[in-house]
């Protein structure tokens, strides 16, 4: 530990882990053990939480600025528990001059969603380290929040670092109106750019641009398979369910379109239909017996279960 | 004073009547040879031209890219190879923030520092000049300026409980062997090679992870102690994805360190000493590393999470693969490269060329170069681009 504080934080986190040790027990939880330097507690590796302060034991404002001062990362398992009562805290902590302590604030902004947290992320696109930025962009985008759509709108249209532009012109596609789509066509006029076109683009499409649509479906038909899964990838993003029938023919397609794992002497490989696969069940909100929020490589069987459902909701094209 | 300076001539054209001199007296190269040193990164120096990625493509630079963070001071040295050995020569910079040292004519060993002080927008030239700073142009390169990029890493010390095994005669222990401070070291080893792309893995959580794995797939029939089971069936990754689902931590790389990897088509141990997934596969990427791994496996898989060298598209994985055929590059280039597969990569057979056996870090070992360049018909290349879009953002 790095700080008298720290110690003291980490005997209560030693106690309420005691507690989630004794409570995990008597849930029954036993296929997985995994102990932490902060505490021990039975879990199951499948995604139960039962660590102490999941199982509601809020720590104060004071010991989770610690936590994050001195950068252990294990305070993003309590600082959900604050809520919105975090926020000052947090907005004084992105004045921190160490940008590794921005970046984890930026992270614990995510754990309290809202239009505060939104607020501070906003800003925070204008730090001045390029890393604490692009955090803030990328987590804006998981906690979307409409308060915030003129400052994006802003950011897609005038940033001056092209990560942010990009990431802001998504944001608007997903809280955008008419009037976004309008600036977006503007702003893709005179964009050089091609990550900020490509953008600007995915976004113009989710707002109903037909333009943008046909290119993204132009783009799918392409002989080139990277495009084609780029153009998947963009669909998925556009989130039109109208938009799988377009994509049905690609589940018989077993092109390689990439790697996902390797040693040094085999791999995994994502093919076409695996990740035409994954942006369906992703499209029409996991309908089937299995679960693909991720890619990876299908089944015959999964693959057959997706062709009967689109044939029977007639999704095919 | 006497300056001999050899020149080759090399008939390019088809024109019998001119020919096109091509002179090479000096070349810049690493300051150390063997193991990566934290100050002494490998430049970039496949080809003259610049490539087509790296706002640094826009000088009239013909020459080799070293990347270097701000605060950076790294050493670099100029090999002479058809110049005189008494030849004077004077390094020089473009930029004021970029600072070179000697100012004075290099030494024998021809070692010079390049300390990097503020931000520079295309690069900072450097040049290697004959008798005085201003002096004819022997060679230039490329020093490539960025900030740091910090990629949280989240550490775990992997128990894994099952049917006990016996390597050599003794049962296989249960918990890795590496303590906290053996993996700093590792990573240490990890930042020296990652420090000419401005990217730090930084540890930022310790987990004591304790397991049973439970997916089984042909001859992996079930847990084995302190192993992680492959085979070579089309699911030899089970195992390693299902370990890489337990106790993460989002938004960082998951480095699960174990006592080693186990090979049920065979029995044979450690047959793989890394496994790396790609952070575009979102939820579950991450790294396996069994214990006689060292820092260029390490470094290696943590390219894979960064997506290298997936981003080749199709079934490319490494840098010896091409769009048609994997593993079918093995030149002393590809062998430099960290995203090269082998490591150790062994004889090639007989008459196989020393340079190819020993391409700067030992005998058989993997370099550690990381592309800068973007070239032209590689696929694989442009790795700096690709590493440097995924360090920078927050990972899931």
């Amino acid at each position: 530990m790095k700080t008298r504080f720290g110690e003291k934080v980490h005997a209560k986190l030693f106690i309420l882990g005691m507690l989630g040790l004794l409570l995990g027990a008597a849930s029954g939880e036993t296929d997985c053990l995994i102990s932490t330097n902060a505490a021990s507690v039975e879990n199951n590796h499948a995604g139960a939480k039962t660590s102490a302060s999941k199982r509601g034991h809020p720590m104060e404002s004071s010991q989770i600025e610690a936590m994050i001062l001195a950068k252990e990362w294990k305070v993003l398992d309590y600082i959900g528990a604050l809520g919105e009562s975090a926020i000052p805290m947090l907005s004084r902590l992105l004045e921190n001059p160490d940008p590794q302590v921005r970046q984890l604030v930026v992270l614990c902004l995510e754990k309290v969603p809202g239009p505060k947290a939104a607020d501070l992320l906003a800003k925070t696109i204008n730090d001045p380290d390029e890393q604490v930025r692009a955090y803030a962009a990328d987590i804006l985008l998981v906690t979307p929040d409409p308060s915030i759509l003129p400052a994006m709108l802003s950011a897609a249209t005038r940033h001056e670092d092209p990560y942010i532009r990009a990431k802001a012109a998504l944001f608007v596609g997903i809280m955008g109106d008419g009037n976004s789509l309008d600036l977006l066509r503007q702003a893709l006029a005179s964009e050089q750019n091609s990550n900020v076109q490509n953008g600007l683009q995915q976004a113009m499409a989710r707002l109903g641009d037909p333009a943008a649509r046909r290119a993204i479906l132009e783009q799918l038909n392409s002989p080139d398979k990277k495009k084609q899964f780029e153009a998947l990838e963009k669909i998925e993003y556009v989130n039109d369910r109208n938009l799988v029938k377009n994509i049905s023919r690609l589940l018989d397609n077993s092109s390689p379109v990439m790697v996902l794992m390797a040693s040094e002497t085999a791999r995994v490989v994502l093919r076409l239909k695996d990740a035409a696969a994954k942006v369906i069940a992703v499209l029409l909100k996991q309908p089937f017996t299995f679960k693909l929020p991720s890619y990876r490589v299908c089944t015959d069987a999964e693959i057959q279960e997706i062709k009967a459902y689109l044939q029977k909701q007639r999704l095919v094209d | 004073m006497p300056i001999q300076v050899k020149v080759y001539r090399q008939r390019l054209g088809q024109e019998t009547t001119s020919f096109r001199q091509i002179i090479v007296p000096i070349r810049f190269g690493r300051a150390v040879n063997g193991a990566p040193v934290r100050d002494a990164p490998d430049p970039d120096d496949r080809g003259f031209a610049l490539g087509s990625e790296g706002i640094w493509r826009l000088t009239n630079v013909r020459g080799p890219v070293v990347g270097v963070p701000v605060g950076e001071t790294i050493r670099l040295k100029v090999l002479r190879e058809d110049i005189d050995a008494t030849a004077p020569i004077f390094v020089t910079s473009s930029q004021e923030r970029v600072v070179v040292t000697p100012i004075t004519a290099l030494g024998a060993d021809g070692i010079f520092q390049v300390r990097v002080t503020g931000p520079v927008l295309v690069g900072a030239k450097i040049e290697a000049r004959l008798g005085a700073t201003d002096g004819p142009i022997l060679g230039e390169m490329i020093v490539h300026v960025m900030g740091w990029t910090n990629v949280p890493v989240c550490c775990h010390l992997v128990k894994l409980n099952g049917t006990v095994m016996n390597d050599g005669g003794n049962p296989v222990p249960a918990k890795t062997g590496r303590t906290q401070s053996a993996v700093r070291t590792l990573f240490d080893n990890v930042n020296a090679i990652w420090l000419p792309m401005g990217i730090r893995f930084n540890i930022v959580e310790w987990k004591d992870t304790e397991c049973r794995l439970s997916t089984t797939h042909g001859n992996i029939t079930g847990a084995y102690q302190g192993l992680i089971g492959i085979d070579n069936s089309d699911q030899w990754w089970i195992q390693a994805n299902e370990l890489m689902h337990v106790n993460r931590r989002p938004h960082a790389i998951n480095v699960y360190f174990v006592r080693g990897t186990y090979d049920a088509d065979n029995g044979t141990f450690n047959t793989t000493r890394g496994i790396g997934t790609s952070v575009t596969a979102a939820t579950d990427y991450g790294v396996v590393v069994a214990d006689p791994g060292d820092g260029n496996d390490l470094a290696h898989e943590l390219g894979h999470v960064l997506n290298l060298d997936f981003h080749g598209g199709g079934n490319i994985g490494h840098a010896d693969d091409t769009s048609t055929s994997e593993h079918s590059r093995d030149n002393i280039w590809i062998r430099r490269r960290l995203m090269y597969s082998y490591n150790p990569y062994g004889s090639t057979g007989d008459g196989t060329p020393a340079r190819r056996v020993n391409v700067g870090y030992g005998n058989y070992v993997r370099g550690s170069l990381i592309t800068q360049k973007h070239l032209a018909g590689d696929p694989t290349d442009g790795e700096y681009a690709e590493a440097r879009t995924h360090a920078t953002s927050a990972l899931p």
